[in-house]
């Protein structure tokens, strides 16, 4: 990543190849390829250019750490980070914040990822969107002063099964791309909940009260309008 | 205890019809081959709590729950297995469907077949 300063970047950590957890070896998730794909198009939809993929080899605890502590450098004020991750999840027997995302060459801890993310900017904006299992167990473990939205695809204390395609993913991607443009978080949270099962429950978080009236994803307007910005003057 | 999640397999040798009941809501998967190996997909509507009669096509079938479940074959001829997710490093019948991490402890439900 460059010295450039960003309004908006995501962060797509992709499981595409074998990891591992705590304890043992994981196979690559099967939708992980495909939820990759989606989560580009969506981002790019909500106007983030900046986006840098942790995929097969690259998909480290250390590339991600990397990854969270430049995002910190090179991000405008009132910056967007949107973190993703497809993969397993492995629980282990300690508290919530031991579990661990599955990645090559060991897991990353919640606790430890959550540490990172409170290093940035305070008044950065996170997005996190979680395909995994446990999926939702980062909110309770986030200890940082930022805004965050989690989108997640199952509860904090639920597994969810490998398909060639995440349920979440599809349905977010089917929200937020939406020919009119996407609805409110809120209404994210209501579509998810109202179509799935209960074992297997998508889960919508904020400790941000104004965020349930924005849209689900979206890059704040000031960038948005300096982009049009930039785009008339080329243009002229 | 916390409630472990039960997953119940079901193998259709020739069109059946059965009625499950279920006492949280839940989703029926079908699995099929794909290029990448076993794959399951959703399988109909969610299904509400209390009685449902499905019919099924010749096939390997699979359902998650929360809350103790039983079966009736109605018609035809139908397999079952019921696993928790611990189960993955040998304990699913083929085909195997996975998750995507290990089980926390727990009381897992009932399953009956009638």
């Amino acid at each position: 990543m460059s010295a450039h300063q960003f309004d908006a970047l995501a962060i797509h950590l992709c499981a595409d190849t074998a990891t591992r957890g705590i304890r043992r070896q994981w196979p690559p998730a099967m939708a992980a390829p495909d939820t990759l794909r989606r989560l580009l198009q969506i981002c790019e939809h909500a106007g983030i250019a900046e986006q840098q993929i942790l995929r097969g080899d690259q998909a480290t605890s250390e590339a991600l750490l990397a990854a969270l502590h430049d995002a910190g450098d090179v991000l405008g004020v009132d910056g967007v980070v949107v973190l993703t991750f497809s993969g397993h999840t492995e629980r282990g027997d300690g508290p919530i914040a031991t579990a661990r995302w599955c990645l090559v060459g060991g897991g990353l801890e919640l606790s430890q990822l959550a540490g990172q993310l409170a290093a940035l900017p305070a008044t950065t904006s996170l997005i996190l969107v979680c395909d995994t299992c446990y999926a939702a167990a980062i909110a309770q473990v986030l200890c940082g002063p930022q805004p965050v939205v989690v989108l997640a695809s199952c509860g904090d204390d639920q597994t969810m099964i490998d398909r060639l395609r995440s349920e979440l993913v599809v349905r977010l991607e089917a929200f937020v791309c939406a020919p009119g443009g996407q609805d409110s978080l809120a209404a994210l949270r209501s579509r998810l909940e109202s179509d799935a099962p209960d074992c297997e429950r998508p889960v919508v978080w904020t400790n941000a009260a104004h965020r349930w009236s924005a849209p689900a994803i979206a890059v704040p307007p000031r960038t948005r309008g300096c982009m049009v910005e930039v785009f008339t003057a080329a243009i002229r | 205890m916390k409630k472990r999640t039960l997953q119940i397999s079901l193998h259709a040798r020739e069109s059946s019809v059965v009625e499950l009941t279920v006492g949280d809501r839940v989703q029926l998967d079908r699995i099929t081959e794909t290029p990448r190996g076993h794959a399951p997909e959703r399988h109909g509507d969610l299904l509400e709590p209390g009685m449902s009669t499905l019919a099924l096509a010749p096939g390997h079938y699979f359902f998650r729950t929360l809350s103790p479940a039983s079966l009736h074959v109605v018609r035809g001829g139908v397999d079952t297995s019921v696993h928790t997710a611990n189960d993955k490093d040998g304990g699913w019948p083929d085909p195997p469907v996975n998750t995507l991490g290990d089980d926390a402890p727990g009381e897992p439900p009932a399953f009956t077949v009638e």
